[in-house]
């Protein structure tokens, strides 16, 4: 009765007797090959646990106990937990209640991958059991064991990230830590809770949220497939903001929200979902939704697009059914307000009603050789049809306004990559490597017109040696929209074009007319003297018709400005370099001469915490 | 905190949680069919067989007692497990056998108010003559050890006799040793100029920008990175975004590529990447918001002020 209130074993204060020898018999089971078991959520309880975030260790020490997920109960002196390497160790005046009995011994640790138990009981003398698949009633006394098995590791120069006293562990997806406190550099603090989510499973780390300066995630809830994170964001518009992310995923699925800023106007809605469907089938949906309102009152503005992508595998090639839409207002029109312009509140929330779409399908075959006996040169085709819609108008050709266009197309490319251009006879992989690819596509349209477009690029690459490399790259990208006998009538020649931002003239859109030319020309070096650091220097010249523009456009569903086309002159530095084991930074800055009399440097020099 | 250190090896010492259980269990044993719930049959039948050995009781520890040894002393290190019922247990799971006149001290030979406990480290000397430990000098960090581990295993105190493990059989033996692994990729030729490319693993939490990798031509990036032999991963190609992660030849999501790092001292990685999750095969002609000179203004949208 009392046991089964306190839902506590009973120990006995003298060991009970071993279970009898049973006969050797090798598991199927090998350490090269795991299996992928099934594991069950173990508790553990101590009066100080402590997780090192840099190693991926927890630790627990003093009154330690363990629950595990196979009824399982130890108790002991110590723990310890390599969280990626998904086994754990608990030593020194350890405890086994199992299989209705108790054992004492030194240690134990449990390996989930592999299903193995080790325990060093001892009865009078020490003794070394394993169990395989929790079977505690039958060990193979005496089997060797692998040599780390009760390994402790040194965490002695790590910093705490989270302690607390009572953690449930998912082996290889999750803890969740009861009360803990949270180890913020400058403050530890108490916290409700801690859900930490390692899965293996990328689903996990699908992101629905849109850029930001610095990202602070702080996973609140979750389980085996589901996670709910609120994060503490910094960007330039809206300085500290909070956002939320939630998730719920499969191997074959995922489903991905999130709002952000939560708690500034201008929100944005994003919804990705995903779904396997079938071994060669799956389909893919996204849906931002871009809004200006206070707290969850009506927007003033509210814009949309939503994408939905449909794969077919076939033999050698496959089809794909692309969708967009686009709504560029979600709101009922509203009554005209100042010189008679459509907005709601102010003339700076403007109202679109455009509702524009478009579905494409496409067929892409497998890279093919051209020559069976020429490794080197492979070709791809592709080819599709399409159609493009807006019940307001895509535009108008000569009074005749058009609300749908049909096209289809067909691309073909070739490439050659790394060809030995000049082989290095000394044997040390110092040779000239030549890469070539070229992209042709045609697209005819309904209306009637064709667009060609064309990409060509080519580089030279060569060692210099183990640590120092070279690469000069070119590449020239042609679009062209031939209207036959409308083309000025499509592409008026217009006296001159001015940046917005700027306010500085560019003649030479005067002479554009359907015909774009982009030209780029990079050279780099790259020195990587070990693996702890990497530096680049890498000059890029842009050469392009219509020229570009700083500050060309507005990006629609944002504040933000965007340039048309690249900076004429451009030099990117990289330094990257490993600041501890698990940690490595990474600076990169680019300067743009001055373009435009506009952009001297990149926004912000970019410092990135990698792992 | 020891049983071993009680003065009684009979006695045993619990704590906290433990004590509890202990205590409960205790009650259970004693109070047979009373009025709590009987243990199981297979329990209550059992028959505590006769030890191997005789009955040990742990030694008192002294700073001040000198060993005697029987034979020559051999000293090695390495860190505690426990100390319980006369051993002396190291990380490898070997117990060892304590002289009952064991000293125990610090590193240089003197007193120290250190208690063998787990996590401790110790250099053991051993008495080559019974094989038992005569002295244990304690420390908060590791100690140099003097003897191999295969010098001193033979002393282990092991009731059943080993028997090889059919788990440890065969594969690469990997030790963790530093080994730089270089990854190489190839892209498609459509991936946009200017782009970076990274490798996310699972080890770095599937962060879609975990490692750059650097452009060494026009179709090919590569990363070096140094890895513990026997470390396994999981990794994806990305350019930064997992919108954009690599895709199939078939167009599918491709499940994460793994990689187990060898014992050698580099491992080459060549693989090559078919297409990108963002990969559009023809840019649809309609203004889809991003303006171009074949559509500056999208829909005739005012700037924003």
């Amino acid at each position: 009765m009392l046991l089964a209130i306190c839902g506590l074993p009973a120990f006995a204060a003298e060991p009970t007797a071993p279970p009898p020898q049973v006969p050797v018999s090798a598991p199927s089971l090998a350490p090269s090959a795991p299996a992928a078991p099934s594991f069950g959520a173990f508790s553990l309880i101590a009066n100080e646990i402590d997780f090192y975030s840099a190693r991926y260790i927890l630790t627990a020490n003093g009154n330690v106990v363990v629950r595990l997920g196979d009824g399982a109960i130890l108790a002991g002196d110590t723990f310890a937990m390599d969280v990626r390497l998904n086994r754990f160790v608990i030593a020194g005046n350890v405890g086994l209640w199992a299989a209705g009995r108790y054992y004492e011994g030194a240690a134990f640790a449990d390996f989930f991958d592999f299903d193995r138990q080790y325990f060093v009981p001892v009865v009078g003398e020490p003794d070394r059991w394993t169990y395989a698949h929790g079977d505690y009633a039958h060990p193979y006394r005496g089997r060797e064991m692998p040599g780390d098995t009760f390994f402790l590791p040194d965490v002695s120069h790590d910093r705490v990230f989270i302690s607390s006293k009572k953690v449930v562990v998912q082996p290889r997806e999750s803890i969740k830590f009861v009360t803990p406190t949270i180890n913020f550099g400058l403050a530890k603090l108490p916290w409700p809770s801690y859900f930490l989510n390692f899965t293996a499973n990328p689903n996990f780390a699908q992101n629905s949220l849109p850029g930001a300066f610095i990202d602070g995630p702080y996973d609140a809830f979750g389980g085996g497939h589901s996670l709910l994170t609120a994060h503490l964001r910094y960007d330039n518009l809206n300085k500290l903001f909070f956002a939320l992310e939630g998730h719920q995923v499969s191997d074959k699925h995922y489903l991905v929200g999130s709002i952000s800023p939560l708690t500034r106007p201008f929100k944005q809605y994003n919804f990705d979902a995903f779904d396997r469907l079938s071994p060669k089938t799956e389909v893919q949906a996204s849906y931002q939704e871009s809004a200006f309102q206070s707290a969850f009152t009506r927007p003033l503005s509210a814009t949309a697009y939503s994408n939905v992508r449909f794969t077919l595998g076939l033999p050698r090639s496959y089809l794909q059914l692309n969708s967009d839409q686009y709504w560029m207002s979600l709101l009922a029109q509203p009554a005209p307000g100042i010189n008679g312009l459509l907005y709601y509140g102010d003339p700076t929330h403007n109202w679109v009603p455009n509702h524009p779409n478009d579905v494409m399908l496409s067929w892409t075959g497998f890279q093919n050789r051209v020559f069976t006996k020429l490794p080197y040169l492979l070709f791809q085709t592709r080819a599709g049809l399409s159609t493009y819609h807006d019940g307001y108008g895509l535009f108008t050709l000569n009074g005749t306004p058009t609300t749908t266009e049909w096209g289809h197309f067909v691309g073909l490319n070739l490439t050659a990559p790394s060809i030995y251009l000049i082989r290095d006879p000394s044997g040390l992989h110092r040779d000239v490597l030549l890469n070539l690819s070229t992209d042709k596509q045609r697209q005819w349209f309904s209306l009637p017109h064709h667009v060609d477009t064309t990409t060509s690029q080519a580089s030279l690459s060569r060692s210099l040696d183990r640590h120092l490399s070279l690469l000069a790259s070119y590449a020239i990208t042609n679009i062209a929209d031939f209207w036959g006998n409308n083309q000025s009538v499509v592409y008026p020649s217009i006296s001159s074009f001015a940046s917005p931002v700027t306010g500085q003239i560019y003649p030479s859109w005067s002479a554009f007319d359907g015909f774009q030319t982009t030209r780029s020309f990079v050279t780099q070096l790259l020195y990587t003297p070990s693996a702890a650091f990497t530096t680049s220097l890498q000059y890029r010249y842009n050469h392009d018709f219509p020229e570009p523009i700083p500050g060309f456009a507005p990006v629609l569903g944002s504040l933000a400005w965007q340039n048309y086309g690249f900076a004429p002159h451009q030099l990117t530095t990289d330094i990257r370099f490993r600041v501890t084991p698990t940690l490595t930074l990474d600076f990169t800055d680019a300067y743009f001469f001055n373009f435009g009399g506009y952009q001297k440097w990149t926004p912000g020099y970019q410092v990135q915490v990698l792992k | 905190m020891d049983a071993g250190l009680s003065s009684s090896g009979a006695q045993v010492k619990l704590s906290g949680f433990r004590a509890a259980f202990a205590a409960v269990g205790v009650l259970a044993l004693a109070l047979g069919s009373g009025g709590f719930p009987r243990l199981s049959s297979a329990t209550q039948a059992a028959t505590p067989p006769p030890l191997s050995g005789p009955i040990v009781t742990p030694p008192p520890l002294s700073a001040t007692a000198t060993p005697s040894p029987s034979g020559r002393l051999i000293r090695y290190s390495g860190q505690l497990l426990d100390y319980r019922k006369g051993f002396v247990f190291f990380t490898t799971g070997d117990g060892f056998r304590v002289a009952s006149d064991i000293k125990v001290d610090d590193q240089n030979g003197k007193p120290t108010a250190l208690r063998p406990a787990t996590r401790l480290y110790a250099r053991a000397a051993f008495d080559t003559g019974n094989g038992s430990v005569v002295e244990l000098a304690l420390s908060k960090t590791p100690l140099p050890s003097e003897a191999t581990y295969e010098a001193v295993r033979g002393f282990a105190v092991a009731l059943s006799t080993p028997f090889p493990n059919p788990d440890l059989k065969g594969g690469e033996r990997l030790t963790g040793k530093p080994v730089l692994v270089v990854f190489t990729v190839q892209v498609p030729p459509k991936t946009p100029f200017g782009d970076t490319i990274y490798l996310a693993t699972d080890v770095s939490g599937w962060s879609a920008t975990a490692i750059r990798m650097d452009r060494i031509d026009a179709l090919h990036y590569r990363v070096a990175k140094d890895f513990g032999s026997g470390t396994h991963f999981d990794y994806r190609y990305t350019r930064g975004s997992w919108r954009s992660a690599e895709r199939g030849q078939d167009g599918l999501e491709v499940p994460p590529r793994h990689f187990t790092v060898g014992n050698a001292d580099v491992q080459a990685v060549d693989n090559v990447v078919y297409h990108w999750g963002d990969e559009d095969q023809t840019a649809p002609n309609l203004g889809n918001g991003i303006p171009s000179p074949f559509n500056p203004l999208p829909f005739n949208t005012p700037p924003h002020k």
